[in-house]
């Protein structure tokens, strides 16, 4: 958990980006059928663009920084795009159990990275949790707070009973652990 | 001896021990002193999380076949599922959930910092008749549906350290297992 990764400015600059972008409804990967009952998100991508590259420039380093710290994985760097996630309190916007890890990605997801852009107040329910050893563990919910975890741990979004939770989601891949 | 298959979170390999493999490894596992099982991290509820009866196999002359068998087990799946570094095995950990005592062992991972090598690969081997027992399932959790591991005496079930996984409680009779480690370097 690192508080304040990011300033209010920052914060702020993101939002203003994702509000900006075409929204979708989340899919899952290798899913067809229904799957409202495992996940109701919406998700647009930030690529990497002039107007982002700052962005992507900080979580490379705060990626990095981590990583030495912390895991000491094997990583090639940012997998795909960054995620800027909304759970809507109208749709019932929710997340259930599931690991980052998948197959259905060209290079392994390792570390994921969700970045609270809300503040904990603006909405209700809606909890990032962790499930390892020692039972279910929430995250923190203040705005600019950052969150990174290897990618194999079981984790959810509970339901959001009201208000709307946005937040960036970032994965860092590399080769297969071993 | 059938073949290991993969089925969802763990491999499966059926018949990978033989009755009279299995029955070596009961005796031998019966034989020894059984004492209740601790976390690593000391917790006064820990009757919530976990009720086992445990003895641990050590590497010796007696007990070499077994540890054969089951490294040349280990190396196979390795080879053909996880391609993990690996350096060696714990002493293998003979586990009996008793009804009587209410045996089960709640959601966990077996990959922690408490570990002098980082465990890479678990491994659990079903001693015990599944009609000796009732409940004590081996159950995964790694999306929003939990999955059973086969019952079968002498299966084999490989999964990564690091899913998540429990027993569920023993309604009734007793369940054996032999759970091991396969370890390594950090994964990276």
């Amino acid at each position: 958990m690192w508080e304040d990764a990011f300033s209010a400015a920052e914060i702020d600059a993101i939002e203003q980006y994702g509000d900006g972008l075409t929204q979708q409804k989340a899919g899952l990967s290798g899913r067809r059928a229904a799957y409202d009952n495992i996940r109701i998100t919406n998700v647009a991508w930030i690529e990497r663009k002039p107007e982002t590259a700052w962005l992507h420039a900080r979580l490379e380093e705060i990626v990095l920084q981590l990583n030495s710290q912390f895991f000491g994985y094997e990583l090639h760097g940012l997998a795909e795009s960054l995620q800027y996630t909304i759970y809507h309190g109208a749709e019932g916007g929710h997340f259930d159990w599931h690991r980052d890890q998948g197959d259905a990605h060209e290079e392994p997801r390792k570390i994921s990275l969700s970045l609270q852009l809300s503040d904990g107040s603006s909405y209700e329910g809606c909890a990032l949790e962790l499930h390892s050893s020692g039972g279910v563990q929430a995250a923190p919910r203040k705005r600019g707070t950052l969150i990174a975890f290897p990618s194999y741990v079981l984790h959810r979004v509970t339901p959001i009973r009201s208000g709307i939770r946005k937040s960036l989601v970032v994965w860092a891949a590399g080769p297969e652990f071993r | 001896m059938s073949a290991p298959v993969v089925q969802g979170p763990f491999v499966a390999w059926e018949n990978a021990l033989s009755a009279a493999e299995v029955d070596a490894i009961t005796a031998y596992g019966d034989a020894l002193v059984h004492k209740k099982a601790e976390l690593a991290e000391t917790r006064d509820d820990i009757d919530h999380v976990r009720i086992t009866r445990l003895a641990w196999i050590e590497h010796n002359a007696q007990t070499e076949q077994i540890y054969t068998r089951l490294a040349g087990i280990v190396q196979h799946l390795n080879t053909h599922f996880y391609r993990f570094a690996l350096t060696g095995m714990e002493n293998l950990q003979y586990a009996i959930y008793d009804a009587d005592g209410g045996g089960h062992y709640d959601w966990h991972i077996d990959f922690g910092h408490t570990n002098h090598k980082p465990r890479k690969i678990s491994l659990s081997v079903q001693l015990s008749d599944p009609a000796e027992y009732e409940g004590c399932d081996l159950q995964f959790r790694i999306d929003s549906k939990i999955e059973t591991a086969p019952r079968t005496r002498g299966s084999v079930i490989a999964f990564p350290s690091f899913f998540l996984h429990r027993v569920t409680p023993v309604t009734a009779g007793v369940r054996k297992s032999l759970v091991l480690w396969a370890t390594g370097p950090e994964f990276r």
